[in-house]
């Protein structure tokens, strides 16, 4: 396949699709399916390749992979909350991954739920760190990387996405 | 990767998002992800632009121009002629023929027995009269002569007054003056 030419080397396209699972989990952290979840990482996979050759700095090839998947999951959020979409949705189709006719706990997919509704309410500078964190299970380190800020800024956004989120499941529990 | 979480809410989330994402994971693992992002690679090399202007014109305001502009050159290639070119000393002689008095001077010059035109009672007249007549006339004789007058108004012709006279050889004046500067 075509590989970019880059400063340090060029990169081959399926050094990127090792990531594919990373990914995979950053966006099922912007989706309500995982059918959802699929198409997205495939919209990332397609728009990492149309871009790739502009990757100047190989070392840093997942982090921009993971800053697309974040970038185009925020946007897919975006089109469908225009479209007026994304709530009944949600409501109707917000289930975890498995079918929800076989798993055997309701309240464990209700408190998923509000989870869900919370995160999809955050600003969208929370919801990138949380998602990154507790679904693409990065670290500080390497969310600050993604998002080229700092890892003190990861910290605090990600306490107050984290509060935000158990006030809006508390306040369902209630 | 993770790093330890002193929160109480971490546990909470990670249980729920967890079990979340395993499931699909395993489900993920199980398809043809790679499979199917080469496939859209490859459909999206296929369909890509050849062409560096295609993704412009394939706007409809770029495109709708550029096939307005194309109407307009073919139109003009096969409807054009090329415009006859025009002689600016032609076209100024021809404006100043309209001038009054001139047809009057050229029918008299270039009649074949052309003689000086005089008035009997206006000297100055006669001889300017055949000063013009002169000029055409290669130094001709000059004769004022009454038989002349006579033979004119036989032929129905005016003799000129002095200020017709003086008319015409302005614009005649004016004439040369023009035609000299054109052509110089």
């Amino acid at each position: 396949m075509n590989e970019p030419s880059t400063a340090s080397g060029p990169i081959a396209f399926d050094r990127l699709l090792d990531q594919k699972e990373r990914v995979f989990r950053v966006c099922m952290g912007f989706s309500s399916s995982y059918e959802e979840a699929e198409d997205l990482a495939q919209d990332v996979y397609l728009k990492a390749y149309q871009s790739y050759g502009t990757l100047d700095r190989p070392e840093l090839a997942t982090y921009w992979l993971l800053r697309i998947a974040k970038n185009t999951g925020l946007d897919r959020q975006k089109m469908r909350r225009r479209r007026g979409e994304l709530l009944r949705s949600w409501a109707e189709t917000a289930l975890p991954a498995v079918t929800r006719g076989n798993d055997p706990a309701p309240e464990a997919n209700a408190k998923l739920d509000a989870v869900k509704a919370a995160i999809r309410r955050l600003p969208g500078r929370f919801r990138e760190v949380f998602v990154l964190r507790e679904y693409g299970r990065l670290s500080y380190e390497e969310i600050a990387r993604t998002l080229g800020i700092e890892t003190g800024t990861v910290m605090s956004r990600l306490a107050r996405s984290r509060k935000k989120v158990a006030e809006a499941i508390e306040g369902r529990s209630r | 990767m993770r790093d330890a979480e002193p929160e109480k809410t971490d546990e909470l989330f990670a249980s729920l998002i967890d079990a979340e994402t395993d499931a699909a994971l395993a489900r993920f693992r199980s398809g043809n992800f790679e499979a199917n992002v080469w496939k859209h690679v490859k459909d999206a090399a296929r369909s890509s632009p050849k062409s560096p202007f295609a993704p412009i014109l394939a706007r409809p305001v770029w495109g709708g121009i550029a096939a307005g502009i194309l109407v307009i050159a073919v139109g003009f290639a096969l409807f054009h002629r090329p415009v006859p070119r025009v002689d600016l000393a032609r076209s100024i002689e021809d404006g100043l023929r309209l001038a009054p008095g001139i047809e009057a001077l050229e029918a008299e010059l270039s009649a074949p027995d052309r003689k000086p035109v005089a008035e009997p009672d206006a000297p100055d007249a006669i001889r300017l009269a055949a000063v013009i007549a002169g000029n055409r006339d290669a130094g001709g004789a000059r004769s004022t002569g009454r038989g002349e007058e006579i033979s004119l108004k036989k032929r129905g012709l005016r003799p000129l007054s002095l200020e017709e006279i003086y008319k015409i050889v302005s614009i005649d004046k004016s004439i040369e003056r023009v035609l000299t500067f054109v052509t110089s």
